[in-house]
C-alpha cells in the first residue's frame, strides 16, 4: 500500500484529537528488540512507551543482522493493558513494514491513519519466523511521533 | 511510507515557532565524524548547531550502515531521539516530522558497529538553518 502525505497532517490530526489543547509533536521510534530469533518459532518482546507523553505510531521497520527476510514471516501486536491486538490475526510483516531494500515489497508500505498509543502503555510483539536458520540482532521499529500535551 | 516535507508547508510550521518575523532558511548538513568503528566497536560523536541559527532536521543518512547501531541525544536535555540505539541495518532512520534544534544545541550520536567489518562513514544531519529577522 502507497502511504504518503504531508507532514502538517500530523497537525490536523492532533488538532482533532486534543482540542482546545497546546501541543508539541516530536518525531520519535520505539524498538522492540530480541537478540535471537530461532526459526520456525514464535517470539514476544516488550517495550513500554515514555510515560509522559502519548505516541501516534505511523510506520515500522524491521532489521537484523542476517539480512535475511521471508515474506512469510508474521507479526502482531498487543495492548498489554486492554488485553487488545492490533491485528484480528498475525499478518505478514512484509505487508506493513519495510525491510531491507531489496527484499521490501515497497518502500511507501504503512499505516494509513496513525495509531495513537497512550503514554505508559506496554505493548507486546509476537513475531513469527519460519526462516531455517533464524535472524540475530533483530529489531522491529516503530515511526511515529510523540505528542507532548500542555493545558 | 513517505512523508513529504513541502517548503510551503515548512514556512507554515515555522510560522507557529516565529510567528510573523521575516525568516531567512539555509539549505545545510551536519556531519557526525566517527573516523573509523571496528568491529563491535562503540563511538561518540558531537555536532553543535550554529550560535546564531536554529536548524530543522529533516532527514538522517547513514551510508553502508550494515550493523551499525545508533542513537542521539539532546546534550543540555539528555532527551533521546529514539527509545534505543536503533539498527540501521538496510535503512537509516526516518524522521516523519520536522525536528527543530534550537541554536547552539550540542547533539551526540553514539554508534556501535554490530557488523563484521570497520566502519568508516559519517552520520549526516540533513535540514536547513533558520534565521528570524
Amino acid at each position: 500500500m502507497y502511504v504518503s502525505y504531508d507532514f502538517l497532517e500530523f497537525d490536523r490530526i492532533v488538532s482533532e484529537l486534543y482540542p482546545g489543547k497546546r501541543v508539541s509533536i516530536q518525531p520519535y521510534s520505539y524498538a522492540f528488540e530480541l537478540p535471537t530469533v530461532a526459526a520456525d518459532t514464535e517470539v514476544f518482546a516488550e517495550l513500554t512507551t515514555n510515560s509522559n507523553v502519548d505516541f501516534l505510531w505511523c510506520d515500522a521497520n524491521y532489521c537484523n543482522t542476517n539480512n535475511e527476510t521471508s515474506f512469510a514471516d508474521t507479526f502482531n501486536i498487543k495492548d498489554m493493558g486492554s488485553g487488545a491486538y492490533f491485528f484480528n490475526r498475525s499478518i505478514p510483516t512484509a505487508g506493513l513494514a519495510d525491510g531491507f531494500a531489496e527484499f521490501a515489497p515497497s518502500p511507501d508500505s504503512g499505516l494509513q491513519m496513525p495509531r495513537k498509543i497512550d503514554g505508559n502503555s506496554t505493548l507486546q510483539l509476537s513475531f513469527t519466523t519460519p526462516v531455517v536458520g533464524g535472524f540475530t540482532n533483530f529489531q522491529f521499529i516503530l515511526k511515529g511521533v510523540h505528542v507532548y500535551v500542555y493545558g | 511510507m513517505i512523508i513529504q516535507f513541502p517548503p510551503a508547508s515548512l514556512r507554515a510550521w515555522l510560522r507557529n515557532i516565529y510567528g510573523d518575523a521575516p525568516l531567512t532558511l539555509e539549505s545545510f548538513g551536519y556531519g557526525f565524524g566517527f573516523g573509523d568503528i571496528a568491529a563491535a566497536g562503540q563511538s561518540t560523536a558531537t555536532i553543535q548547531i550554529l550560535a546564531n541559527a536554529d536548524f530543522v532536521l529533516t532527514s538522517v543518512e547513514i551510508p553502508e550502515a550494515a550493523g551499525l547501531y545508533v542513537n542521539f541525544s539532546d546534550a543540555g536535555t539528555g532527551e533521546q531521539y529514539f527509545s534505543r540505539p536503533l539498527n540501521c541495518a538496510g535503512n537509516s532512520p526516518v524522521i516523519l516530522y520536522p525536528r527543530f534544534i534550537t541554536g547552539n544545541s550540542a547533539v551526540f550520536c553514539t554508534a556501535k558497529n554490530n557488523g563484521a567489518g570497520t566502519w568508516s562513514n559519517d552520520v549526516v544531519f540533513n535540514g536547513f538553518h533558520v534565521r528570524g529577522l
